[in-house]
């Protein structure tokens, strides 16, 4: 094992494997450690969808750009890798149910203006003839907005897109260690020294926690440092290969997506009082819920296959927001954690964390609001999300 | 020597041998990551008939002992189940539903 590197990297999933690349792509030497094997948290276990995800309080203006940057980058990463992630543009009908729409429309309006798009909005019949296998009539519909055509919905592979990013990072001289646990991080006068691992020490003045579900567990190593994000389930399924759907619909209760091999593949986070969980272990009431999804949304479904579900786990925070960036408390430590939805920002992500840590200090504004100076003290042991509390609105399915 | 390229060890995701021990070559020693990567075990027959295939090519490229090859994990349900059906499972005591 390397007994030195300027950056180790705790965790090898698609944010850890991201910012190994972009470090990389700069000439850094780094060691990315992982517990398991790359991907087998939350990035093997995600849709794989890339959507634009913006977040109506007062970091939306901050979160389209992080958006508007992931989103480009996704699309342009199968040339900048040099091979498949199976990238594909999306083509996707929001569904919103009747007495939503006053709700929905000032976000639409706002997601048109952050990404400078324009969203057709289709009818209940219109809907009907075009994909006449939506189930319409089970929504008491109001109609739907299009999504064809652009980056704002996409999909690619998470686990081609992991191998590919760590692959690359490997030729440009990155070590990856898979099967080694971090078991502590070494902090003299508050300054970060080293990592000690399953398999011995390295010294380091860098290192970023890019742990997922086991950030906080990974903060605390590093002089007892809290952070308030805690593990997140969500379960989801795949169905036998359909021939490809033209379109498929967007519901607020699930996400999901036709894979290029024609499997639907849908999921939903699990309840709230399940959530705090590390567990991955499928549950039994899972599948009937989500049959009942499928069958409404597609009503003439119900001879499909279920293959398998399978369950993951992520971290959230009380905003929803990620926590990136350095902390004042430790000097050296750089969290990368707190994603809902990492794989979709993963490669902002690297770009920005690469940016912190190579000083360029392009997007200082991402940085500051991202911090975890964002959280006052007395927050930061996690009290509920903040929107049970009034405070923050849930995020819609866009 | 033709005739290994096209043995398919995978007939649900048409995935060969010789894919599989490239991969194994490349670095992807466990029949997860062989599942992630090259999909054979994702099909209708979940693995049920390439599995112990893919932990015997592992052990014939890396040379490991077969105890310590992980088996790929059964997902459920064991077989494929229609929607259909699954929709129709009414609600039990313990049950969210």
């Amino acid at each position: 094992m390397k007994k030195r590197a300027e950056v180790v990297i705790i965790g090898g999933g698609v944010i850890g494997c991201a910012i190994a690349y972009n470090l990389a792509k700069d000439g850094v030497n780094v060691v990315v450690l992982e517990k398991r094997h790359l991907a087998s948290g939350a990035s093997g276990r995600c849709g794989g969808m890339i959507w634009a995800k913006w977040y109506p309080i007062e970091t939306s203006e901050v979160m389209a750009r992080v958006g508007n940057m992931t989103l480009n980058r996704f699309a342009n990463l199968e040339e900048e890798l040099e091979t498949s992630i199976e990238y594909n543009i999306e083509n996707t009908i929001a569904c919103i149910k009747a007495g939503e729409e006053k709700e929905c429309e000032p976000e639409i309006r706002e997601l048109e203006r952050y990404f400078d798009t324009r969203l057709e909005f289709l009818e209940p019949q219109e809907i009907k003839k075009r994909a006449p296998y939506i189930g319409v009539d089970n929504y008491e519909s109001f109609g739907g907005y299009l999504h064809a055509g652009t980056i704002l919905r996409a999909s690619a592979n998470p686990f081609l897109t992991v191998y590919a990013l760590a692959n690359t990072a490997r030729r440009l001289g990155t070590t990856i260690y898979t099967d080694t646990e971090v078991t502590g991080i070494i902090v003299e006068n508050e300054k970060v020294k080293g990592v000690q691992t399953s398999k011995g020490d390295i010294q380091t003045n860098i290192v970023v926690d890019a742990a997922g579900a086991w950030s906080a567990d990974v903060a605390r190593m590093a002089a007892g440092l809290k952070i308030p994000t805690r593990p997140h389930g969500e379960e989801a399924i795949v169905t036998e290969p359909l021939k490809p759907l033209q379109y498929f619909p967007g519901i607020s209760e699930a996400w999901g997506r036709q894979t290029k091999s024609g499997q639907i593949l849908l999921g939903e986070e699990t309840f709230p009082e399940q959530a705090s969980s590390y567990s991955i272990e499928t549950t039994l009431d899972f599948l009937p819920r989500i049959s009942e999804y499928l069958m409404q949304l597609f009503p003439s479904f119900g001879n499909i296959n279920i293959l398998r579900q399978w369950a993951g786990t992520q971290d959230i925070t009380p905003d929803e927001l990620p926590i990136l960036g350095e902390v004042d408390e430790v000097d050296g430590l750089i969290l990368a954690c707190g994603f809902t939805g990492g794989f979709c920002l993963s490669q902002a992500v690297g770009e920005i964390i690469t940016d912190i840590i190579l000083e360029k200090d392009k997007n200082p504004d991402i940085a500051e609001a991202l911090s975890l100076n964002r959280f006052e003290k007395k927050y930061r042991e996690f009290p509920g999300r903040w929107y049970y509390m009034g405070v923050h609105k849930k995020i819609k399915a866009f | 020597m033709n005739s290994k390229k096209e043995t398919i060890v995978c007939f649900c995701e048409d995935v060969t041998e010789d894919e599989i021990v490239n991969a194994i070559k490349q670095g992807f020693t466990r029949p997860v990551d062989i599942k992630n990567y090259l999909r054979p075990g994702m099909g209708p027959c979940q693995g049920r008939g390439c599995a112990s295939q893919i932990i015997k090519l592992i052990r014939q490229v890396t040379g490991l002992p077969p105890e310590s090859i992980l088996p790929l994990l059964n997902r459920p349900p064991i077989t494929p189940v229609p929607i259909g059906v699954l929709s129709k499972i009414t609600k039990q005591e313990g049950m969210k539903r």
